[in-house]
């Protein structure tokens, strides 16, 4: 069963953006963040969705896989939500209770941060839920191959993030081991306080993390033995290259951008911008 | 010159105080001298801490010799120089014991093309490479699995087929078998022998299964970083009084054979296969029964 943990949470079926190339997804990604916080106003928001829908239909995804995500997050967006609420300083005050003073603004902004929050985490989620941990690895790795020129490492970084996700399961299936190991010696994890339970632990981090450096020597031997080399030019099985959807899909979103960024400068200019606008 | 060549070859492991000072010094290899021929299957026995792995190592440039001299396909290797040992290791191939800490690759085939990557290959000619060795060893339906999802036989198989995608003359296995079932290791013992058949690559056996041995063209018999039997399986099994003394057990049918011969059987000792055991024991039953 434990192995069959997938990371992330790739979503397996076959659509045009799963088969789009990670760097374009990760730039579209980018640029949609990128509007979310350009524009503050319910039109704004209502285009970013509009976008946001148009993308969860080609990328075939159960829009609940999506609202999953959410959960999580569920007590940040009400802590930003309230938070916002009462401590935003605005001029049209609507109640005030002791400390306490809600205002129009104050509303507005609890309103535009929650709808934010939500399109951030909604959004981001179509990229990992349509990518391989791999391909995103990937991805990261040729877009970000500019900064080897700083001489930050990006294959190496790339080639260990890529390596431990092949652990991960493995790792995890260990700690089980451990813990049995432990708990058929008397070892207990469920009873006590907080920091009780945290010191229980330490025989199996213990443990755990010897045989990671076990594994860990074992696995660059295995690499070296064949034929790794650092700073050596490597090639791949399955090297990225762009194809025509790839910069259709450019195209697709740098328009959204522009657009986007456009109808911002028009309000801006003419004074409309605000809450219901952008 | 044979392909391997090992001269007087002196491995020392030292241990070392907090500060760097040399306290203990072990010989893991001492002194040990072979020779191996293109297209051998040599089987390497012994037991925990006689030195068997620490001689494998060497063999794919992972440790270099203190003393002696290892010259490989006519070159001697030579520490220094990148070039040389990238190019030993190129042309003999490692299995380690721990299918799960050798497996690159979050796939199967892209496991098996981190060595031709690393060689810098082309893709298309990567991915021909790949779908070969795959073939070879039985694994080409499995081509998009996890390793995760694999058997350690299975496992064990695709580190084999990583190697091979380089092209080498050699593989060095060392108790790959080790931590594998029996179906595991009958897997890859098949595998080995098939590779060794067809596609004439030199197996350098390394382990203390004797039944794995066998087969082999040659065996060498390891006891504290000495080689201290050598020879063909027939010869070396022959000595079964310094077999016992290395730590080691003969083969369950030698075993059985000499336990017969000693209750009184007219039976050779030399045998390896159940037929031709079988074969045998009916011959000396009969003629026990017949006086």
């Amino acid at each position: 069963m434990l192995r069959d943990i997938t990371l992330g949470q790739y979503y397996i079926t076959d659509s045009k953006l799963h088969r789009l190339d990670p760097r374009v997804k990760l730039a579209g990604t980018m640029i949609y963040i990128i509007t979310l916080f350009l524009v503050k106003g319910m039109l704004g928001y209502l285009i970013a969705a509009i976008f946001f829908a148009v993308m969860v239909k080609v990328s075939r995804v159960p829009f609940r896989f999506m609202v999953r995500g959410l959960k999580a997050i569920v007590s940040v967006l009400i802590i930003t939500g309230v938070c916002n609420l009462l401590f935003f300083n605005g001029e049209q005050k609507i109640l005030e209770y002791g400390i306490i003073t809600i205002t129009l603004e104050g509303i507005e902004n609890a309103i535009c941060m929650t709808i934010r929050l939500i399109m951030l985490i909604l959004g981001t989620s179509i990229m990992t839920l349509t990518t391989t941990p791999n391909d995103l690895t990937d991805g990261i790795e040729k877009s970000a191959g500019f900064l080897e020129r700083f001489r930050i490492p990006v294959h190496e970084i790339a080639l260990m993030m890529s390596i431990a996700l092949r652990f991960i399961p493995i790792l995890v299936e260990e700690t089980n081991k451990i813990m049995k190991a432990q708990i058929s010696r008397g070892a207990d994890f469920e009873s006590g306080g907080l920091i009780k339970r945290v010191k229980n632990y330490v025989p199996i981090i213990v443990p755990l993390f010897i045989s990671a450096f076990h594994r860990a020597s074992d696995l660059a031997m295995a690499m070296e033995s064949r034929c790794y080399r650092t700073g050596k030019e490597r090639t791949k099985l399955y090297p990225l290259r762009y194809r025509k959807s790839d910069y259709m899909a450019y195209t697709v979103i740098i328009t959204y951008l522009i657009g986007m960024a456009f109808m911002k400068c028009i309000l801006v200019y003419n004074g409309l911008n605000g809450f219901w606008t952008m | 010159m044979s392909f391997i060549s090992i001269k007087n070859l002196v491995h020392k492991f030292y241990v070392k105080d907090d500060d760097g000072n040399i306290i203990e010094e072990n010989d893991a290899i001492n002194g040990v001298s072979l020779d191996v021929e293109r297209g051998q299957f040599i089987a390497i026995l012994g037991q925990n801490g006689s030195g068997k792995s620490t001689l494998a190592r060497h063999l794919n440039n992972l440790l270099f010799p203190d003393e002696g001299s290892i010259w490989i396909d006519n070159v001697a290797v030579n520490e220094s120089d990148d070039e040389n040992v990238w190019m030993n290791r190129k042309k003999i191939g490692m299995v380690f014991q721990n299918p799960d800490n050798q497996i690159i690759g979050t796939t199967v085939e892209e496991d098996t093309a981190f060595g031709p990557e690393n060689l810098g290959i082309q893709t298309k000619n990567i991915r021909r490479r790949v779908d070969e060795s795959l073939q070879t060893v039985g694994m080409d339906n499995r081509k998009k699995s996890s390793p995760n999802h694999l058997s350690g036989g299975q496992k064990q198989r695709i580190a084999i087929a990583g190697i091979l995608a380089m092209h080498p003359c050699c593989i060095v296995l060392d108790e790959a078998s080790a931590m594998l079932d029996p179906d595991g290791r009958r897997e890859l013992l098949n595998t080995i022998h098939r590779l060794n058949k067809d596609e004439e690559i030199t197996i350098i056996l390394i382990t203390h299964f004797m039944e794995e041995a066998v087969d082999a063209d040659k065996v060498f018999v390891m006891e504290k970083g000495k080689i201290k039997l050598h020879g063909t399986p027939q010869q070396v099994f022959g000595e079964s009084q310094s077999i016992k003394s290395a730590g080691l057990e003969l083969p369950e049918i030698m075993k059985l054979s000499l336990q017969l011969k000693d209750d009184g059987y007219d039976i050779p000792t030399g045998m390896f296969t159940i037929n031709e055991f079988a074969d045998e024991f009916e011959k000396a039953y009969r003629n026990r029964s017949d006086n």
